[in-house]
Formats: C-alpha cells, sequence, structure tokens
C-alpha cells in the first residue's frame, strides 16, 4: 500500500470499528484524562491568578521597592521600559494639629496611580459602612483614621494641618491595600495626595522618610524587574513580593498549587492506567484482525501505519473532545461557586488547551505504543491456528514502561523531583505488591483446588489461568485508591492545616496604649460587653543600643546595620509564661517573678537573634525614656509571626521591669454586626488607640476559602478517572469472563454458584487492592509531608483496615454489575456472539 | 528421518519408498506451467524445546486450473501445508514457487505482496472481522490492493453470493453459511490466481456445506481458480479433480474416483 491508499484506508478502517463501539472505552479514558488535565489546568491557572492578584492587592502591587533615601529615575524608566505600572508613596512621621489639639501621625503621600492593586476603603461615618475606591484623595483634602478623629477632637469636613499646608478631613480611612501586619507600631494614619507633598516643607534633607515604589504588570516583565532591582539595589532598599511579605497566604497558594499540581498529575496517571488498559485490550482484540490484513497481502508496515495513524486520528479526537468537557466542567465548577469567588476572575487562558492537545498524543501513544507495535509482529499463520498470538508482554513491561513515561511526565509537569520520586516510590511499592500478592493468592487458590466442588472447578482453574490479567487489573486497582487516597489524605490535612492558621475567632481589633490604671475598667469593660478578650500585654518602649557593651553598629554584620529593629524602639513586654505559639530553641524559661535588684532576664526571638548575633548569656543594653538598662538573655525562642496576636521580639521576666513607663494592648474578636461597641469603648477609653484588623483578615480568609474549593473539586476529576480505571480495567476482561461463564454453564453450574464465583473473585481482587493502594499512599504522603508541605506525618492506621473492606466492596459490586451479562445472557447466546 | 530427496521434477513424491508410483502422475506434467511448485519441503518446530517434524520432505505441484483436494486426519499436517503453500509461513528445508515465484527465498512483506496479488483464502472458521460489515469486509482486500472500485465490486460479488439484502450487516447477525459465504465473496473479489480453502465446511451442517461447496465451485469455474482445498471430508474432496492424501506429514497422490 502507498502512504496516501494507508491514510484513507486507516480512518475507514476505523470508522468502521467505531461505529460498532470498538474505540468507546479507550476514548473514554483519553478524554478523562485530557478533560481532568485540561480543567484542572484552567481551573488552578485561572483561581491562582485571582488569588495571586488578590493576595498582591494585600501588597499594593506585584512588587514592591522601599528606600529610606528617594528612589532614583532610574527605577521609574526601567518599570516604564518594562511596560509595568507604577504608583509611589511617601511615608513618613509628623505632627498634625487641629485647634489646640497635636497628635503624631503617619503621614502616606500617594502618587495618583495608588492603588496599583485592590481598593482603598474609606466611610464618612465611623464604624459605619465602608466603601472600596480606586484612588486616594484629591489635592487638598486628607483622609484619616478614625483614631486621628478621636485624638485631635475633630469630625468629618473639619480643618487639620500638616506642616505649611491646611487640609480638609473628607474621609475616614479603613483599609489600606498596602498596610502591613506590623501594625501596634504604626501612629494613626493620614493620607494626602503627593502633590500636596512639596508645600508642606515637612520634608526636608535628612528628615527620616520611607519611601515605596509599587510595579504591576505581567509576570514575566515583573520578573524581569525583580532582577533588575536586585542588581541595582543599594544598601536600605528593599524588594518585597508576595512571598517574603505574606508568609501565611503565599504558604497557602503555594501549598494549594502543589496540591492541585498533584492531583492533576493522579488523575492523569489513572486516566493513563486505563489508557494503558483498553490499550492493551484494544491490540489484542486486533490480533486477529493484523493476521488477516497480513494474510490478504498487507505488510507489516501497512499494518503499523494503519494502527498509527488510527492512534494519532484518536490522539487528535480525544485532545480535542477532552479539551472540550475540560472546558465545559470548568465553566460549571466555576458557576458553581461563582458566590466564593472575586468578581475579577481572569479569563481562561491557552496553555492548558495547547498542554492538552499535546498530552492527549503523549499519553495515547506513550502508553499504546508498546502494545500496537505488537501488531506488526502477529503471524499471518494466526488465521489457521488461532492459538499464535504474539508473545505477550509482561504486564510489567507495559505497567513499568508506562510508569517511567507517566514519571517523566510528572517530572516535566512539577519541575520537582522529590515529588516525582515520591510518587514513583509509592507506585513502584503498589506494583511490587500487586506482583507477590496475585501471586501468592493464586498459588492459594491453585493449592486448594482439589477441595473446591467439582463444579466450579473448571472456572476456578480458567480464572488462574487469568492470572496476567488479574494481576494488572490489581495494579490498576491499587494505583486507583493509592492516587485517591493520596489526594484525600492531603486535602484534609491541608485544609485543616490552613482553617487553624486563621481560626474562625482569630483576634481581629488591637487595643494600645491602655494605661496602668485604665486596665481594670477596661477588664470590667470587655467583660460586661461580652468582648473575647485575650490576655494583656505589658508594653514598654525601648531601644537595643549594645549587645555586651558594645556598641550595635559594631556589633552586628554590616549588611544588618540597617535592620529595622535598630532604627526604632521594639515593643517589650513581660510574661510569667512563654506566649502560646511561642517555642524555646535554647536556653530556660523563668520560673515565677524577679524581685527588685534581680538581674533582668529576656527571651529573644530566634530570628532576630541569629542577624543580631545575639547568644545564650549576652548582655543586652536597651534605652528607655533618658535611662540606659541592661538585661541577660536567658532563651532563645520561636514565634509564629502570622498568628494574628500580638507577638514580641522581647519577653522579660515579670517584675523586673516595674519601673519603666509602661503601657497594655490587648487583642480581641468582634464580629462585624458588634462593632458600634467600639464607640462607646473609645468614649469610656480615649487615650487608647484601636486598630481595626477585620479587613484584612477577612481577605486573607477568603483566599483560603477559595482555596480549599478548589481542592476539593479537584477531588471530583480524580474520582472520575478512578471511575474509568475500573471500567476499562473490567471491560478488558469481559470477553474472557462471557466465555468462561457461558462454558461453566453450559457445564452445569448455576446462575447462584456463579454469582458466588464473581463475588469471591472481584471482592478478593478488591480488597488486595486496597490493601496495595493503602500501602502506597502511605508511603506517598509521608514522602510529601516530609519533603514538600513540611509537615510531622503520623499514618493512618484505620485506613489499613477499613479501605481494604470498602474496596472489597466496591470492586465487588462493579465487578459483579458489569458482569451481569454473564448470568442474564444464555449461554448459547454469549458462545455464538464471542465466536462472530 | 527420510533420506534427502535429488529426484528431480516429481509432482509429488513421498518420499517412502512404497510410494513410488511417479509413473501415474507424471502425465500432469504435460501441463506447461505449474501454477505452484513445492520441492522438498520439510516442515519442523520447536515444542517444549524438541524439535517436532510435521512435514517430511513433500514435493508437489499443481497446474494452473486444478482443484485440489487435501485430505488426512487430524493433525496429519494438512493445514500447516497449505500455510507454507500460501506463504504464511515458511518451510525449514525445501522450495516454494507460487505464480513462477519462489516464496520460499522471500521475506515476510515480499509474500505478502504475492498473496494480496495472487491469492485467496476461506477459512474454516470464517476469519470475518467482527467490526466489519459484510461489505466492509469483502472490499478489505480490494483496499489493501488500493483499489478505487472496491465497495462497488465487493457488492457485485455479494449479489453473486446471494447476500444482497445482508450487505450491511455485521458478521455476528449472520448464520454460519451466510459467514462463509461472505468469506467466500471476499476471496473472489480480487480474481486470484489460487483459492486455499482450509475446511471450508467444516464449521457447517451437512446442507449448509453442500451450498457453501457449491458455490465455492461454481466460483471457482467462472473464475478460473485453482483450488487448493484441504479437508477430511471425502465427499467434498471427491469434488476436486485430484486428491493427495497427507498422512503423518507425508503426501501420497490418490487415484481419482
Ligand atoms: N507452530 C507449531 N508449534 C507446535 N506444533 C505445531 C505447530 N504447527 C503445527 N503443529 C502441530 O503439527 C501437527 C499438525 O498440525 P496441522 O494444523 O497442520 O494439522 P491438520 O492436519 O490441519 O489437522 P486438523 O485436521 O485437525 O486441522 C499438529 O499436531 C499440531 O499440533
Ligand atoms: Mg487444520
Amino acid at each position: 500500500m502507498t502512504l496516501s491508499q494507508q491514510l484513507k484506508f486507516a480512518p475507514r478502517l476505523m470508522w468502521r470499528e467505531w461505529k460498532s463501539g470498538e474505540f468507546t472505552v479507550l476514548l473514554l479514558a483519553l478524554i478523562v484524562a485530557i478533560a481532568s488535565h485540561t480543567a484542572i489546568g484552567h481551573f488552578s491557572d485561572r483561581i491562582t491568578r485571582a488569588m495571586a492578584t488578590n493576595a498582591n492587592n494585600l501588597i499594593g502591587g506585584d512588587l514592591v521597592f522601599s528606600s529610606s533615601r528617594p528612589i532614583s529615575e532610574e527605577v521609574t524608566i526601567e518599570a516604564n521600559r518594562l511596560g509595568l505600572r507604577s504608583a509611589n508613596t511617601q511615608r513618613f512621621l509628623t505632627v498634625a494639629s487641629a485647634e489646640d489639639e497635636i497628635l503624631l501621625v503617619s503621614v502616606k503621600s500617594v502618587s495618583a496611580e495608588y492603588p496599583l492593586k485592590g481598593h482603598v476603603k474609606v466611610t464618612e461615618e465611623l464604624f459605619g459602612e465602608d466603601t472600596p475606591l480606586t484612588s486616594g484623595p484629591v489635592p487638598g483634602n486628607v483622609w484619616v483614621e478614625a483614631r486621628v478623629l478621636q485624638s485631635l477632637q475633630i469630625e468629618i469636613g473639619d480643618r487639620i494641618e500638616i506642616g505649611d499646608s491646611n487640609f480638609n478631613v473628607s474621609k475616614i480611612l479603613t483599609y489600606e491595600p498596602d498596610r502591613g501586619n506590623n501594625f501596634y507600631s504604626f501612629n494613626p494614619r493620614v493620607m494626602i495626595a503627593k502633590a500636596d507633598l512639596a508645600a508642606t516643607n515637612v520634608v526636608q534633607p535628612g528628615s527620616r522618610v520611607w519611601y515605596r515604589q509599587m510595579f504591576a504588570g505581567d509576570q514575566l516583565a515583573v520578573d524581569t524587574m525583580l532582577k533588575w532591582l536586585r542588581e541595582n539595589a543599594e544598601p536600605g532598599q528593599r524588594i518585597r513580593n508576595l512571598d517574603e511579605d505574606r508568609p501565611a497566604v503565599s504558604q497557602a497558594l503555594i501549598k494549594a498549587k502543589q496540591y492541585m499540581g498533584l492531583a492533576s498529575l493522579l488523575a492523569l496517571l489513572l486516566a493513563a492506567v486505563a489508557i494503558a488498559n483498553s490499550g492493551r485490550h484494544y491490540s489484542q482484540r486486533h490480533y486477529d484482525t493484523s493476521a488477516l490484513l497480513r494474510c490478504l497481502g498487507a505488510l507489516q508496515n501497512d499494518i503499523l501505519r494503519i494502527y498509527l495513524v488510527q492512534l494519532c486520528l484518536l490522539a487528535f479526537i480525544g485532545g480535542v473532545l477532552g479539551n472540550i468537557a475540560g472546558w465545559a466542567a470548568q465553566a460549571g465548577l466555576f458557576l458553581i461557586i461563582n458566590d466564593l469567588l472575586p468578581n475579577n476572575l481572569p479569563t481562561i487562558s491557552h496553555t492548558p488547551i495547547v498542554s492538552g492537545i499535546i498530552l492527549s498524543f503523549v499519553v495515547l501513544l506513550g502508553f499504546t505504543l508498546p502494545s500496537v507495535l505488537r501488531l506488526k509482529s502477529v503471524s499471518p499463520l494466526r488465521v489457521l491456528r488461532n492459538d499464535l498470538s504474539p508473545y505477550p508482554l509482561s504486564a510489567l513491561l507495559v505497567y513499568g514502561g508506562s510508569t517511567v513515561m507517566v514519571m517523566l511526565l510528572m517530572w516535566f509537569y512539577t519541575g520537582s523531583l522529590t515529588l516525582t520520586l515520591s510518587i514513583l516510590f509509592g507506585s513502584a511499592v503498589v506494583i511490587a505488591i500487586a506482583f507477590v500478592g496475585i501471586r501468592l493468592m493464586f498459588g492459594a487458590i491453585g493449592w486448594c483446588l482439589p477441595s473446591f466442588p467439582l463444579k466450579i472447578r473448571v472456572g476456578i482453574r480458567n480464572f488462574l489461568r487469568r492470572k496476567r490479567e488479574a494481576v494488572s487489573q490489581a495494579m490498576a486497582f491499587g494505583l486507583t485508591i493509592m492516587a485517591m487516597l493520596v489526594v484525600v489524605f492531603l486535602r484534609t490535612e491541608l485544609v485543616t492545616t490552613w482553617q487553624q492558621t486563621i481560626p474562625e475567632d482569630a483576634p481581629n481589633h488591637f487595643v494600645l496604649n491602655l494605661q496602668n490604671d485604665e486596665t481594670e475598667p477596661y477588664t470590667k469593660f470587655v467583660t460586661e460587653q461580652n468582648i473575647r478578650a485575650d490576655q494583656l500585654y505589658p508594653v514598654i518602649r525601648g531601644r537595643l543600643t549594645r549587645v555586651n557593651d558594645k556598641p550595635m553598629v559594631e556589633h552586628v554584620s554590616k549588611e544588618e546595620r540597617r535592620h529595622e529593629s535598630l532604627s526604632r524602639e521594639l515593643n517589650l513586654t513581660w510574661s510569667p509564661d512563654l506566649p502560646p505559639d511561642n517555642k524555646l530553641l535554647a536556653g530556660e524559661w523563668w520560673q515565677g517573678s524577679a524581685n527588685v535588684g534581680d538581674e533582668v532576664l529576656v527571651s529573644v526571638e530566634a530570628r532576630l537573634a541569629e542577624k543580631l548575633a545575639i547568644n545564650l548569656g549576652d548582655r543586652l543594653t536597651f534605652f528607655t525614656g533618658n535611662r540606659d538598662w541592661k538585661a541577660v538573655v536567658t532563651s532563645i525562642r520561636s514565634v509564629k509571626w502570622d498568628n494574628f496576636n500580638p507577638n514580641f521580639y522581647m519577653v522579660f521576666q515579670p517584675g523586673s521591669l516595674v519601673d519603666l513607663p509602661t503601657t497594655w494592648i490587648n487583642s480581641f474578636h468582634l464580629p462585624p454586626e458588634e462593632k458600634k461597641v467600639l464607640v462607646q469603648m473609645l468614649k469610656q477609653f480615649p487615650a487608647i488607640t484601636l486598630v481595626e484588623m477585620d479587613t484584612i483578615l477577612n481577605q486573607v480568609k477568603d483566599i483560603i476559602t477559595q482555596v480549599t474549593i478548589a481542592i476539593e473539586s479537584i477531588l471530583l476529576f480524580v474520582l472520575l478517572a478512578g471511575f474509568v480505571v475500573t471500567l476499562s480495567a473490567i471491560q478488558s476482561s469481559m470477553n474472557d469472563r462471557l466465555r468462561e461463564g457461558a462454558l461453566v454453564r453450559t457445564l452445569g453450574a448455576d446462575r447462584k454458584l456463579l454469582k458466588v464465583n464473581q463475588w469471591s473473585e472481584f471482592a478478593s481482587m478488591g480488597f488486595l487492592s486496597g490493601l496495595i493502594g493503602v500501602a502506597g499512599a502511605e508511603i506517598i504522603v509521608a514522602q510529601l509531608y516530609q519533603r514538600i508541605f513540611e509537615l510531622s506525618y503520623v499514618p493512618t492506621w484505620w485506613a489499613w483496615i477499613i479501605i481494604p473492606m470498602i474496596s472489597a466492596g466496591l470492586v465487588g459490586l462493579a465487578g459483579v454489575y458489569s458482569s451481569r451479562r454473564i448470568l442474564r445472557e444464555p449461554p448459547m447466546q454469549s458462545l455464538r456472539t464471542l465466536r462472530a | 528421518m527420510s533420506s534427502p530427496s535429488d529426484k528431480p521434477n516429481l509432482h509429488l513424491v513421498n518420499n517412502d519408498d512404497t510410494a513410488q508410483d511417479r509413473n501415474d502422475i507424471s502425465a500432469e506434467s504435460a501441463i506447461s506451467q505449474p501454477i505452484l511448485r513445492i520441492e522438498n519441503v520439510n516442515r519442523i518446530v520447536d515444542v517444549a524445546d524438541e524439535p517436532l517434524q510435521i512435514l517430511y520432505d513433500v514435493c508437489l505441484q499443481v497446474a494452473k486450473g486444478e482443484t485440489l483436494a487435501i485430505v488426512g486426519s487430524s493433525g496429519s499436517g494438512k493445514s500447516t501445508l497449505l500455510g507454507l503453500l500460501a506463504g504464511l509461513d515458511l518451510p525449514t528445508s525445501g522450495s516454494i514457487e507460487l505464480a513462477g515465484e519462489a516464496i520460499s527465498a522471500m521475506d515476510e512483506d515480499a509474500r505478502a505482496f504475492v498473496r494480496a496479488q495472487h491469492v485467496g483464502f476461506v477459512f474454516q472458521s470464517f476469519q470475518l472481522l467482527p467490526n466489519l460489515t459484510a461489505v466492509e469486509n469483502v472490499a478489505l482486500p480490494l483496499e489493501i490492493l488500493g483499489r478505487q472500485d472496491a465497495v462497488a465490486l465487493s457488492k457485485d460479488i455479494l449479489d453473486r453470493v446471494g447476500l444482497s439484502s445482508r450487505q450491511t450487516h455485521y458478521p455476528n447477525q449472520l448464520s454460519g453459511g451466510e459467514q462463509q459465504r461472505v468469506a467466500i465473496a471476499r476471496a473472489f473479489v480480487t480474481q486470484p490466481a489460487v483459492l486455499f480453502a482450509d475446511e471450508p465446511t467444516g464449521n457447517l451442517d451437512k446442507s449448509t456445506g453442500d451450498m457453501v461447496a457449491d458455490l465455492l465451485f461454481e466460483l471457482n469455474a467462472e473464475h478460473d481458480t485453482t483450488l487448493i482445498l484441504v479437508t477430511h471430508d471425502n465427499q467434498l474432496a471427491a469434488r476436486c479433480r485430484r486428491q493427495v492424501g497427507m498422512d503423518s506429514g507425508r503426501l501420497s497422490e490418490k487415484q481419482a474416483g
């Protein structure tokens, strides 16, 4: 045949076989593979882009460059060159005044482009509903935090003075997208337009100003900019992106991405198993066809090309249909969870579409080619001697080859060798156990054979002959169960971890500057108002000046000289106990309170200690008000900074700092509908500073909810893929079973007996697969926990008992159900259909 | 094992010394060009690492247009011989010439080409593709030859075998006799020079078998095809002009009648 004849003949032959339903399961498996790939691809792509956008809103841009000196023109030029949008802010402390009252405020002047991402939220009524805006105040106006109104005793519409300028207070500022969460060191915020900055004359050479430039744009440009900034940053200039700035959120995002990647890989793995299975089945069913075609004069190469053309066609069709199904699935998914998603959801990108099509070819050819290649070597003599099958590929070769294939795909996909190797290892165990397990089981059955009733021995012997088939089925089921378990285990773990990151009742309001004599009435107030307040912490301000009598500048390394903790006063506290969520890493915690004249003992936060080269036993000198005082480091402890509780670098022994000026801080959770109580609180304690964190917290919570939903829906695809595997595995042995069933029935077995046989066969297969799956899943999950998710791993003992039982039940049911034809059809009819 | 045969030009030699009746059969050599000529063919296969000889020094010539029946008991090696004659397999030793081409010296693809050009098959188990309709099955060999008129020709010949109303039926919707008629249509549709039939009526009842055999011989006469038929049905064998017997891998000429 010429090539053009082959190209014409192959699809014709395929179409004819297609009409008779030959390709259904193979195509179904392929479609599920591609659909789950593209659906998860689109889904995670869109969700992560949306989440990243939301999360980036939290820092006000994709990339933030901050500096203590004016940022050079070059930076702006480079950003423009890369097509990035940028905005800038200037932050400084100064005094704001209104009539007789004065207040130290943190002024932020913002350029016209501000905010680049997210919204500024403002209200015109104290603690009233706020509205999001996409720009800062217009020149001549200021927006202020609620506590500024309180302290300066003014209202909206009044005027305040900053430096040489006079402003109209037009709105109450409730939320800035780029406000860090290091909140309680902040002075109340006043926001002005950048255009007004010069006229105030506040910023003079030598005044301390924090300059910030924010950038937003497409990922490539942002990455280039990041690199450029890294190369050109001077000491004291800092580059921030999401990863550094929001550890909790970015951790959640990273883990979610990893999880989705993993889930889509597992779905792919399952679908691949299904494809390999039905591919093998497909080529076996074509032994006769190939033999006949050869007998009729087709060349070996004709056969090869015919099937290659067919596979490519099938891959293309599967790729397109899978893409459509995948697109529809993700669209449906988004429809369902629409309410939970931000309305700025990005549209689909073309990457999953293209990779879906390519994957279709890779997967189909990769998994079926080994068995289809054998079609070429079918002897034409088979038309005369039906037993002349090409030596069957061993299951080990098929599955081993397929596994290697999947691993390569995975590696290519995730770029994570650890992830890939864990799954490889888990799968290897699955395959090994399946191999040995099935052989043992068959051995045992063979050994017991003489004690079976005579009637069913034929059937059992037939079943025993299908050892190879059984091994691959148990592997398929085992891998399926493994994949599903991994996905379920990880989902549960991740979701709980995240929900613990920000508990429902995480404190969302902070009270600062509570005076010594106010602590008692304050405690009484919160009790009366039923506010669930946490522990009150004392706060002493102090600057760290020396370590072991050496000035800090000399003590620390060059890079750390500009560390924030040296340039400002630290918040110090004392506590009888180790604060919750803190962990003692070195030294000992003190017992009880210090007495007058005792040495002052301090516990230092681990990361700060490392940066500032502070060790156990070092003597630290602090400066508070107008005097120096000393303390000895007795412990180093780690702090969970992202738990939204007050956290401290330095904790002292109670009783040792009593003669230093002290204020108190407190945090509590307040649901939105109870916010009016704050008006009363401010009336009773006018001197306190109230910080509202609820908006930020809600945003973080939303992100976590989205991630959770995304993860749960991905479970669906994995389950679907598992279903197809089951289908393909059962289908591939259906003919044998039909033949056997008919045979055994002709030999006199009644249907009840046959049913018992089927049940015991499928159920034991299911039980074994369950065991195999649990073993594989435990191995993979253990690896992933330790190496990727950095969680500690506890084996799930219950799974070892429950999963095999469930699996036995389900596989038994599915098997018996799909083999019902064997019982239903008269044996004669089965034999006749099979013969044709 | 038999002694090496060096007797030339024998239509059939069973190297058994008992069968030295070459004078009788040399009458056939009057026909100028044998379509099929095999000499000293041995076939030895390995069964569980033990060599097993299935055919012993088989020699045979078949003239163009001849009808030949190979009869013999089950397991005597008839199908094995047929496979060799049709170029489906290679002999361990000896030579086979089909339509003037030495197929025993050809590789598999070259033999496939010869098969496509000159050979048709009918099998005991029909060997229809279950996923193809009757007409599609018949068209298959024409399509392999790359013929444009495949479907039209197939429909014609299906009419000829009396299955015009069953063209779009799948094999499992046809009775055994009907399936074999489709197979016969498929065998003749390429107008082969030689038709090989292995127990064409073996899977059919007596009357259906007779009908299929009638059809086979009718078409054979119409197309002037050389027919080589394997059977253990003596009645069917008797319808051939010439019969040879296969006994434990040795071939011997049978007297007609
Ligand atoms: N490739 C092979 N491997 C092993 N044994 C073979 C092979 N080919 C043929 N045989 C054996 O050679 C013998 C002859 O087989 P063959 O199929 O030619 O017999 P047959 O005359 O066609 O019998 P039947 O009438 O039953 O079809 C049989 O015993 C068969 O098992
Ligand atoms: Mg035979």
